[in-house]
């Protein structure tokens, strides 16, 4: 089992997290009409082996949104922040 | 017809007073908090709803995750950001009360959804820990700490009341399923049901 920072409940078990989505995608303005990224958008999806950033949600902890940066090679999780944060800013310096 | 009387407990038919399990001095009490009010906020605008809750009611509402806070005849508990539980004594307009005070917030009733099961006794910790994924020890988890976790993977609520006492809250419809992990859990220390 993963244990994942939360940054509001701090360490907690992977069982109170649900796994929500890839945490780099952008929707696309709804001003674009371009099926293709539409699509794209809502399924097509590069399964990676390394790091990659994710989207969590603490479902039943505080119930927020998280980001997790995770490996999914070792399952080694190197960074967690709120959705809003940039995970490559360390921690203790994000504003 | 389906029977939409909620003042009944939601333990109906399982619920039995005496002592169950190992015999000997129970390792547990468990009992089902009955009468209480429950109330859910949630805000936008923390600084302000917390400002007009103090001075309404007394209780400065907690801001870091784990945390309770005691006030005029009510308790708040920190369930997200912006984002408590409320326990306190039922009376008439009690939601529109906390709405007047709390301008910038959702105040729902949820006391007929939920139920609040108190668990207490020196096994406690232990029985809990069985199904719960939290860090129980006194020193992680002391008086007056609270948290949401899973126990037996239902979603509880969980209020450390004293250092072997604990009232757990769980949706109202998971009544049942938990009262039944919950005795499961306790028959090996042996439980009294009061």
């Amino acid at each position: 089992m993963l244990h994942i920072a939360c940054p509001w409940c701090g360490l907690r078990a992977q069982s109170e997290f649900t796994y929500a989505n890839d945490g780099t995608l952008i929707r696309p303005d709804l001003s674009n009409d371009s099926i293709d990224d539409h699509y794209n958008y809502v399924y097509a999806r590069d399964p990676r082996r390394g790091i990659q950033d994710e989207m969590w949600r603490h479902s039943a902890g505080c119930g927020q949104f998280l980001k997790v940066r995770r490996d999914t090679l070792t399952h080694e999780i190197h960074a967690t922040g709120a959705p809003q944060d940039d995970l490559d800013v360390p921690k203790d310096d994000r504003s | 017809m389906v029977d939409l009387n909620l003042s009944r407990s939601a333990l109906d038919g399982v619920f039995t007073q005496g002592a169950f399990g190992a015999a000997g001095d129970p390792g547990v009490t468990l009992s089902e908090r009955r009468g209480g009010a429950l109330l859910d906020l949630s805000t936008g605008d923390i600084d302000a709803t917390r400002r007009a809750i103090a001075t309404q009611f007394g209780v400065d509402l907690p801001t870091k995750s784990g945390r309770t806070a005691t006030g005029d005849a009510c308790r708040a508990l920190w369930t997200g950001p912006g984002h408590w539980l409320i326990k306190t004594a039922p009376k008439p307009n009690l939601e529109r009360a906390w709405a007047d005070a709390a301008r910038n917030s959702a105040v729902n009733d949820v006391t007929h959804g939920r139920i609040v099961l108190r668990i207490k006794g020196p096994s406690a910790r232990d029985i809990l820990a069985k199904g719960c994924p939290l860090d129980l020890h006194p020193t992680a988890f002391p008086t007056g700490a609270c948290a949401q976790s899973l126990i037996g993977k239902i979603n509880v609520t969980i209020d450390c009341l004293d250092a072997d006492e604990f009232d757990i809250t769980t949706g109202r419809a998971y009544a049942k399923s938990l009262w039944a992990w919950m005795t499961g859990a306790a028959a090996e220390y042996g439980y009294r049901v009061e």
